[in-house]
Protein backbone atom coordinates (compact mmCIF):
# COMPACT_ATOMS: atom_id res chain seq x y z
CA UNK A 1 0.00 0.00 0.00
CA UNK A 2 1.20 3.25 -0.70
CA UNK A 3 2.03 5.72 2.18
CA UNK A 4 0.03 8.53 2.38
CA UNK A 5 3.05 10.75 1.78
CA UNK A 6 2.42 14.78 1.33
CA UNK A 7 1.60 15.82 -1.80
CA UNK A 8 4.22 15.65 -5.03
CA UNK A 9 6.74 19.36 -4.41
CA UNK A 10 5.09 19.60 -8.08
CA UNK A 11 6.19 18.39 -11.67
CA UNK A 12 7.67 21.17 -14.10
CA UNK A 13 6.78 19.49 -17.30
CA UNK A 14 10.23 20.03 -18.70
CA UNK A 15 12.57 21.43 -15.65
CA UNK A 16 16.03 22.28 -18.25
CA UNK A 17 15.38 26.14 -18.02
CA UNK A 18 14.57 26.26 -13.98
CA UNK A 19 17.19 24.08 -13.43
CA UNK A 20 19.86 25.79 -15.04
CA UNK A 21 18.79 29.50 -13.94
CA UNK A 22 19.30 27.27 -10.53
CA UNK A 23 22.74 25.83 -10.58
CA UNK A 24 23.73 29.33 -12.50
CA UNK A 25 22.60 30.51 -9.02
CA UNK A 26 24.08 28.72 -6.70
CA UNK A 27 27.49 29.33 -9.00
CA UNK A 28 26.50 33.19 -7.69
CA UNK A 29 25.80 32.48 -5.11
CA UNK A 30 29.43 30.25 -4.08
CA UNK A 31 31.44 32.87 -5.21
CA UNK A 32 29.73 35.78 -3.50
CA UNK A 33 29.92 33.55 -0.50
CA UNK A 34 33.68 32.94 -0.76
CA UNK A 35 34.39 36.63 -1.86
CA UNK A 36 32.66 37.67 1.10
CA UNK A 37 34.59 35.64 3.81
CA UNK A 38 31.86 33.32 4.51
CA UNK A 39 33.94 30.57 4.10
CA UNK A 40 36.54 31.48 7.21
CA UNK A 41 33.40 31.04 9.30
CA UNK A 42 32.80 27.76 7.92
CA UNK A 43 36.28 27.09 8.29
CA UNK A 44 36.35 28.51 11.69
CA UNK A 45 33.64 26.63 13.06
CA UNK A 46 34.88 23.14 11.73
CA UNK A 47 38.36 23.04 12.51
CA UNK A 48 37.58 23.55 16.22
CA UNK A 49 35.61 20.76 18.39
CA UNK A 50 32.16 21.66 18.55
CA UNK A 51 30.96 21.15 21.94
CA UNK A 52 26.98 21.57 20.73
CA UNK A 53 27.44 18.44 18.25
CA UNK A 54 29.12 16.16 20.63
CA UNK A 55 26.31 16.77 23.31
CA UNK A 56 28.71 18.93 26.32
CA UNK A 57 28.31 22.70 24.88
CA UNK B 1 17.36 -8.37 -15.48
CA UNK B 2 20.47 -9.66 -14.13
CA UNK B 3 22.23 -6.70 -14.80
CA UNK B 4 19.35 -4.35 -13.36
CA UNK B 5 20.37 -6.31 -10.11
CA UNK B 6 23.87 -5.17 -9.46
CA UNK B 7 22.50 -1.74 -8.84
CA UNK B 8 22.04 -2.20 -5.31
CA UNK B 9 25.50 -3.53 -4.69
CA UNK B 10 26.85 -0.78 -6.62
CA UNK B 11 24.93 1.25 -4.47
CA UNK B 12 25.94 0.09 -1.49
CA UNK B 13 29.72 0.44 -2.54
CA UNK B 14 29.43 3.95 -3.56
CA UNK B 15 27.88 4.55 0.11
CA UNK B 16 30.30 2.75 1.84
CA UNK B 17 33.10 3.97 -0.05
CA UNK B 18 32.44 8.06 0.21
CA UNK B 19 31.26 7.27 4.03
CA UNK B 20 35.16 5.73 4.77
CA UNK B 21 37.30 8.68 1.98
CA UNK B 22 35.35 11.04 3.74
CA UNK B 23 35.83 10.10 7.26
CA UNK B 24 39.81 9.09 6.74
CA UNK B 25 41.29 11.32 9.01
CA UNK B 26 42.59 8.37 10.97
CA UNK B 27 45.14 10.66 13.37
CA UNK B 28 41.62 12.25 14.33
CA UNK B 29 40.27 9.01 15.87
CA UNK B 30 43.68 7.81 17.31
CA UNK B 31 44.08 11.02 19.13
CA UNK B 32 40.83 12.24 19.44
CA UNK B 33 41.80 15.16 17.24
CA UNK B 34 40.24 17.06 14.28
CA UNK B 35 41.47 17.73 11.35
CA UNK B 36 42.20 21.24 10.48
CA UNK B 37 43.23 21.78 6.76
CA UNK B 38 41.84 23.85 4.14
CA UNK B 39 38.82 21.29 2.85
CA UNK B 40 36.77 21.83 5.89
CA UNK B 41 36.15 24.77 3.90
CA UNK B 42 33.66 22.56 1.64
CA UNK B 43 30.51 20.91 3.23
CA UNK B 44 29.86 17.29 2.34
CA UNK B 45 26.69 16.74 0.45
CA UNK B 46 25.58 14.56 2.90
CA UNK B 47 24.96 14.70 6.87
CA UNK B 48 28.25 14.46 8.45
CA UNK B 49 29.33 16.00 11.64
CA UNK B 50 32.32 18.27 11.21
CA UNK B 51 33.62 16.83 14.83
CA UNK B 52 33.79 14.00 13.77
CA UNK B 53 37.53 13.01 14.44
CA UNK B 54 37.75 11.78 10.42
CA UNK B 55 35.92 13.97 8.61
CA UNK B 56 37.55 16.12 6.44
CA UNK B 57 34.43 17.95 4.97
CA UNK B 58 32.24 20.34 6.62
CA UNK B 59 28.63 19.27 7.54
CA UNK B 60 26.34 21.83 5.39
CA UNK B 61 23.53 21.94 8.13
CA UNK B 62 26.39 22.68 10.68
CA UNK B 63 28.14 25.34 8.26
CA UNK B 64 24.77 26.75 7.52
CA UNK B 65 23.53 27.55 11.63
CA UNK B 66 27.44 28.66 12.25
CA UNK B 67 26.60 31.69 9.51
CA UNK B 68 23.31 32.22 10.19
CA UNK B 69 23.66 32.56 13.64
CA UNK B 70 26.83 34.64 13.28
CA UNK B 71 27.20 38.45 14.21
CA UNK B 72 29.01 38.94 11.22
CA UNK B 73 26.05 37.79 8.14
CA UNK B 74 22.82 38.31 7.78
CA UNK B 75 22.64 35.14 5.10
CA UNK B 76 24.72 32.65 4.02
CA UNK B 77 24.75 32.57 0.49
CA UNK B 78 27.97 30.41 0.25
CA UNK B 79 26.21 27.34 2.10
CA UNK B 80 23.23 28.24 0.42
CA UNK B 81 24.67 28.06 -2.59
CA UNK B 82 26.31 24.55 -2.33
CA UNK B 83 23.36 23.13 -1.26
CA UNK B 84 21.09 24.74 -4.23
CA UNK B 85 23.96 22.82 -6.18
CA UNK B 86 24.38 19.58 -4.42
CA UNK B 87 20.08 20.08 -4.84
CA UNK B 88 19.75 20.84 -8.44
CA UNK B 89 22.37 18.52 -9.83
CA UNK B 90 21.41 15.37 -7.17
CA UNK B 91 18.59 16.10 -5.60
CA UNK B 92 18.08 13.61 -3.04
CA UNK B 93 20.50 11.25 -4.79
CA UNK B 94 22.83 13.02 -1.82
CA UNK B 95 20.40 10.99 0.73
CA UNK B 96 20.34 7.46 -1.11
CA UNK B 97 24.27 7.66 -2.21
CA UNK B 98 26.25 10.18 -0.66
CA UNK B 99 25.25 10.21 3.64
CA UNK B 100 26.84 8.16 6.39
CA UNK B 101 23.55 8.59 8.60
CA UNK B 102 21.19 7.25 5.79
CA UNK B 103 23.53 4.53 5.60
CA UNK B 104 23.88 3.62 8.61
CA UNK B 105 19.79 3.80 9.04
CA UNK B 106 19.77 1.28 6.34
CA UNK B 107 21.92 -1.22 7.43
CA UNK B 108 20.30 -1.33 10.87
CA UNK B 109 16.94 -1.95 8.80
CA UNK B 110 18.65 -4.84 7.61
CA UNK B 111 18.89 -6.62 10.76
CA UNK B 112 15.87 -8.76 11.27
CA UNK B 113 12.90 -7.72 13.62
CA UNK B 114 9.84 -9.00 14.46
CA UNK B 115 7.77 -6.18 12.86
CA UNK B 116 8.87 -3.94 10.03
CA UNK B 117 6.24 -1.03 9.80
CA UNK B 118 6.19 0.47 6.63
CA UNK B 119 3.46 3.30 7.23
CA UNK B 120 1.40 4.34 9.86
CA UNK B 121 -1.89 6.64 10.24
CA UNK B 122 -0.33 10.47 10.03
CA UNK B 123 2.71 9.16 8.66
CA UNK B 124 2.07 11.34 5.72
CA UNK B 125 1.44 14.33 8.57
CA UNK B 126 4.45 13.66 10.57
CA UNK B 127 7.29 13.59 7.85
CA UNK B 128 6.48 17.31 7.74
CA UNK B 129 8.01 17.73 11.04
CA UNK B 130 11.40 18.05 9.25
CA UNK B 131 10.75 21.06 6.99
CA UNK B 132 9.63 22.64 10.78
CA UNK B 133 13.03 21.31 11.90
CA UNK B 134 15.04 23.33 8.88
CA UNK B 135 12.90 26.21 9.59
CA UNK B 136 12.64 26.80 13.31
CA UNK B 137 15.90 25.38 14.27
CA UNK B 138 17.80 25.36 11.54
CA UNK B 139 17.50 28.60 9.85
CA UNK B 140 14.98 30.84 12.08
CA UNK B 141 16.14 30.08 15.93
CA UNK B 142 20.19 30.88 14.83
CA UNK B 143 19.18 34.49 13.04
CA UNK B 144 16.77 35.43 15.82
CA UNK B 145 19.38 34.86 18.70
CA UNK B 146 22.70 36.24 16.73
CA UNK B 147 22.60 39.74 18.35
CA UNK B 148 25.85 40.78 20.00
CA UNK B 149 27.21 37.25 20.06
CA UNK B 150 26.84 34.06 18.01
CA UNK B 151 23.80 32.07 18.23
CA UNK B 152 23.64 28.22 19.51
CA UNK B 153 23.58 25.83 16.64
CA UNK B 154 20.30 24.31 17.47
CA UNK B 155 19.74 21.41 15.55
CA UNK B 156 23.35 19.88 16.54
CA UNK B 157 22.65 21.02 20.32
CA UNK B 158 19.51 19.50 20.83
CA UNK B 159 18.71 16.53 18.08
CA UNK B 160 21.55 15.88 15.43
CA UNK B 161 21.86 12.31 16.26
CA UNK B 162 24.61 12.26 13.93
CA UNK B 163 26.48 14.11 15.69
CA UNK B 164 26.23 12.39 18.87
CA UNK B 165 27.16 9.06 16.82
CA UNK B 166 29.81 10.55 14.76
CA UNK B 167 31.46 12.87 17.54
CA UNK B 168 29.60 12.70 21.12
CA UNK B 169 30.67 9.05 21.04
CA UNK B 170 33.79 9.02 19.63
CA UNK B 171 35.50 11.63 21.49
CA UNK B 172 33.81 11.63 25.03
CA UNK B 173 35.35 7.68 24.56
CA UNK B 174 38.97 8.60 23.40
CA UNK B 175 38.98 11.56 26.32
CA UNK B 176 38.11 8.60 29.10
CA UNK B 177 40.39 6.67 27.72
CA UNK B 178 43.50 9.36 28.25
CA UNK B 179 42.40 9.87 31.16
CA UNK B 180 42.17 5.93 32.18
CA UNK B 181 45.66 5.57 30.93
CA UNK B 182 47.25 8.35 32.99
CA UNK B 183 44.80 6.69 35.92
CA UNK B 184 45.16 2.74 35.62
CA UNK B 185 48.68 2.81 33.98
CA UNK B 186 50.47 2.90 37.18
CA UNK B 187 48.28 -0.12 38.55
CA UNK B 188 48.27 -2.28 35.14
CA UNK B 189 51.14 -4.29 35.59
CA UNK B 190 51.70 -4.97 31.70
CA UNK B 191 51.43 -1.46 30.78
CA UNK B 192 48.44 -2.18 28.67
CA UNK B 193 45.44 -0.49 29.26
CA UNK B 194 42.03 -2.28 28.57
CA UNK B 195 38.93 -0.82 27.57
CA UNK B 196 37.56 -1.93 30.46
CA UNK B 197 39.61 -0.79 33.07
CA UNK B 198 39.49 2.80 31.55
CA UNK B 199 35.93 3.43 31.09
CA UNK B 200 34.33 1.65 34.30
CA UNK B 201 36.02 2.71 37.36
CA UNK B 202 34.60 5.32 39.15
CA UNK B 203 38.69 6.95 38.34
CA UNK B 204 38.05 7.36 35.04
CA UNK B 205 34.15 8.48 34.96
CA UNK B 206 34.92 11.50 36.93
CA UNK B 207 38.05 12.39 35.18
CA UNK B 208 38.09 13.62 31.78
CA UNK B 209 38.30 16.96 29.93
CA UNK B 210 34.66 16.49 28.64
CA UNK B 211 31.71 16.75 31.34
CA UNK B 212 29.23 14.46 29.84
CA UNK B 213 25.78 15.93 31.27
CA UNK B 214 21.82 15.62 30.58
CA UNK B 215 22.33 17.22 27.24
CA UNK B 216 24.73 14.71 26.08
CA UNK B 217 22.10 11.61 27.66
CA UNK B 218 19.60 13.39 25.54
CA UNK B 219 21.16 13.08 22.45
CA UNK B 220 22.18 9.63 23.37
CA UNK B 221 18.78 8.69 23.92
CA UNK B 222 18.04 10.05 20.29
CA UNK B 223 20.53 8.24 18.72
CA UNK B 224 19.13 5.32 20.60
CA UNK B 225 15.75 6.18 19.54
CA UNK B 226 16.51 6.78 16.06
CA UNK B 227 18.41 3.18 15.73
CA UNK B 228 15.93 1.29 17.60
CA UNK B 229 13.23 3.16 15.30
CA UNK B 230 15.43 1.71 12.79
CA UNK B 231 15.12 -1.82 13.54
CA UNK B 232 10.94 -1.38 12.63
CA UNK B 233 11.20 0.82 9.43
CA UNK B 234 13.52 2.75 6.64
CA UNK B 235 15.16 5.88 7.54
CA UNK B 236 13.05 6.88 10.19
CA UNK B 237 15.47 10.30 10.86
CA UNK B 238 15.40 11.10 7.00
CA UNK B 239 11.80 10.39 6.47
CA UNK B 240 10.78 12.77 10.02
CA UNK B 241 13.34 14.56 11.38
CA UNK B 242 16.41 15.46 8.97
CA UNK B 243 16.58 18.88 7.71
CA UNK B 244 18.79 18.25 5.09
CA UNK B 245 16.98 15.72 3.51
CA UNK B 246 13.97 18.04 3.71
CA UNK B 247 15.94 21.04 1.84
CA UNK B 248 16.93 18.50 -0.90
CA UNK B 249 13.76 16.89 -1.27
CA UNK B 250 12.14 20.37 -2.36
CA UNK B 251 14.90 19.66 -5.44
CA UNK B 252 13.75 16.28 -6.30
CA UNK B 253 11.17 17.55 -9.29
CA UNK B 254 13.95 19.04 -11.28
CA UNK B 255 17.21 18.02 -10.14
CA UNK B 256 19.01 16.61 -13.17
CA UNK B 257 19.95 13.11 -11.58
CA UNK B 258 16.08 11.71 -11.43
CA UNK B 259 13.58 8.99 -12.12
CA UNK B 260 11.81 8.55 -15.21
CA UNK B 261 8.74 6.70 -15.89
CA UNK B 262 8.21 4.95 -19.02
CA UNK B 263 4.32 4.23 -19.11
CA UNK B 264 5.11 2.11 -22.01
CA UNK B 265 6.98 -0.67 -21.05
CA UNK B 266 4.95 -0.66 -17.17
CA UNK B 267 2.70 -3.72 -16.59
CA UNK B 268 1.17 -2.06 -13.71
CA UNK B 269 2.28 -5.27 -11.62
CA UNK B 270 2.60 -2.54 -8.27
CA UNK B 271 6.18 -4.51 -7.85
CA UNK B 272 7.69 -0.78 -7.22
CA UNK B 273 5.84 0.35 -5.20
CA UNK B 274 6.14 -2.58 -2.81
CA UNK B 275 9.67 -2.21 -3.00
CA UNK B 276 10.18 1.48 -1.81
CA UNK B 277 11.50 1.86 1.74
CA UNK B 278 9.86 5.33 1.72
CA UNK B 279 6.14 4.22 0.75
CA UNK B 280 6.06 5.69 -2.77
CA UNK B 281 4.28 4.64 -5.01
CA UNK B 282 6.94 5.26 -8.20
CA UNK B 283 4.15 5.55 -10.91
CA UNK B 284 2.07 7.97 -9.56
CA UNK B 285 4.81 10.07 -7.41
CA UNK B 286 7.73 9.52 -9.65
CA UNK B 287 10.79 11.91 -8.16
CA UNK B 288 8.41 12.93 -5.21
CA UNK B 289 9.98 15.55 -2.56
CA UNK B 290 10.10 11.82 -0.36
CA UNK B 291 12.21 9.93 -2.65
CA UNK B 292 16.00 8.92 -1.49
CA UNK B 293 17.13 7.72 -5.25
CA UNK B 294 18.03 4.33 -3.51
CA UNK B 295 17.05 2.77 -7.05
CA UNK B 296 14.93 -0.37 -5.67
CA UNK B 297 11.61 0.21 -7.27
CA UNK B 298 14.21 0.56 -11.08
CA UNK B 299 15.52 -3.20 -9.52
CA UNK B 300 12.48 -4.48 -8.48
CA UNK B 301 10.39 -3.45 -11.73
CA UNK B 302 10.85 -6.56 -14.48
CA UNK B 303 10.24 -4.36 -17.35
CA UNK B 304 12.50 -1.99 -17.06
CA UNK B 305 10.06 0.96 -16.75
CA UNK B 306 11.45 2.86 -14.00
CA UNK B 307 15.02 4.43 -14.72
CA UNK B 308 17.25 6.60 -12.73
CA UNK B 309 20.52 8.46 -13.11
CA UNK B 310 21.26 11.60 -14.98
CA UNK B 311 20.34 10.23 -18.74
CA UNK B 312 17.42 7.71 -19.57
CA UNK B 313 17.16 5.28 -22.37
CA UNK B 314 13.70 3.81 -23.49
CA UNK B 315 13.16 0.35 -22.37
CA UNK B 316 11.22 -1.59 -25.15
CA UNK B 317 7.69 -1.15 -25.11
CA UNK B 318 5.27 -3.32 -22.44
CA UNK B 319 3.98 -7.10 -24.49
CA UNK B 320 0.71 -6.01 -25.66
CA UNK B 321 -1.14 -8.61 -24.42
CA UNK B 322 -0.23 -7.74 -20.51
CA UNK B 323 -0.83 -4.72 -20.56
CA UNK B 324 -3.35 -3.04 -18.57
CA UNK B 325 -5.43 0.84 -18.66
CA UNK B 326 -2.84 3.47 -17.68
CA UNK B 327 -3.47 4.67 -14.19
CA UNK B 328 -4.45 7.98 -14.24
CA UNK B 329 -2.34 10.26 -13.56
CA UNK B 330 1.34 8.59 -14.68
CA UNK B 331 4.07 10.98 -15.76
CA UNK B 332 6.70 10.87 -17.61
S1 LIG C 1 17.60 12.65 4.94
FE1 LIG C 1 19.36 13.48 6.06
S2 LIG C 1 20.20 11.78 7.26
FE2 LIG C 1 18.84 10.93 5.68
S3 LIG C 1 20.19 10.47 4.00
FE3 LIG C 1 19.35 12.51 3.59
S4 LIG C 1 20.86 13.94 4.47
FE4 LIG C 1 21.29 11.91 5.32
S1 LIG D 1 10.69 5.80 -5.45
FE1 LIG D 1 12.27 4.25 -5.98
S2 LIG D 1 14.24 5.34 -5.82
FE2 LIG D 1 12.68 6.56 -4.73
S3 LIG D 1 12.81 5.95 -2.59
FE3 LIG D 1 11.20 4.70 -3.57
S4 LIG D 1 12.26 2.83 -4.27
FE4 LIG D 1 13.86 4.37 -3.81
Amino acid sequence: MPTKTPKSTGKPKDPKALRRALIALSLGLIVYGIYSGEVNIVLRKAIYMCLECIGIG
Amino acid sequence: MAKKKKKVPTRRLIQLFWAAASNSYVTGFAAGKLYQGNLKMVCAPGLNCYSCPGALLSCPIGSLQAVLGSKSFVLSTYVFGLLMLFGAVLGRMVCGFLCPFGLIQELVYKIPFLKKVKSFKNDGWARRLKYVVLILLVITLPIMFSGGQDADPYFCKYVCPAGSLEAGIPHVLCDRLQAGKQVVAPLDSSGSLSLQSALLTPETLSMGRLKVGLLYWWKIGILALTLLISLMTYRPFCKYLCPLGAFYGLFNPLSLYRLKYHENACIHCSGCENACGMGLDPVRQTNHAECVRCGDCVAACPTGAITMGFTHKKPAERPAARGKTPLKGEQS
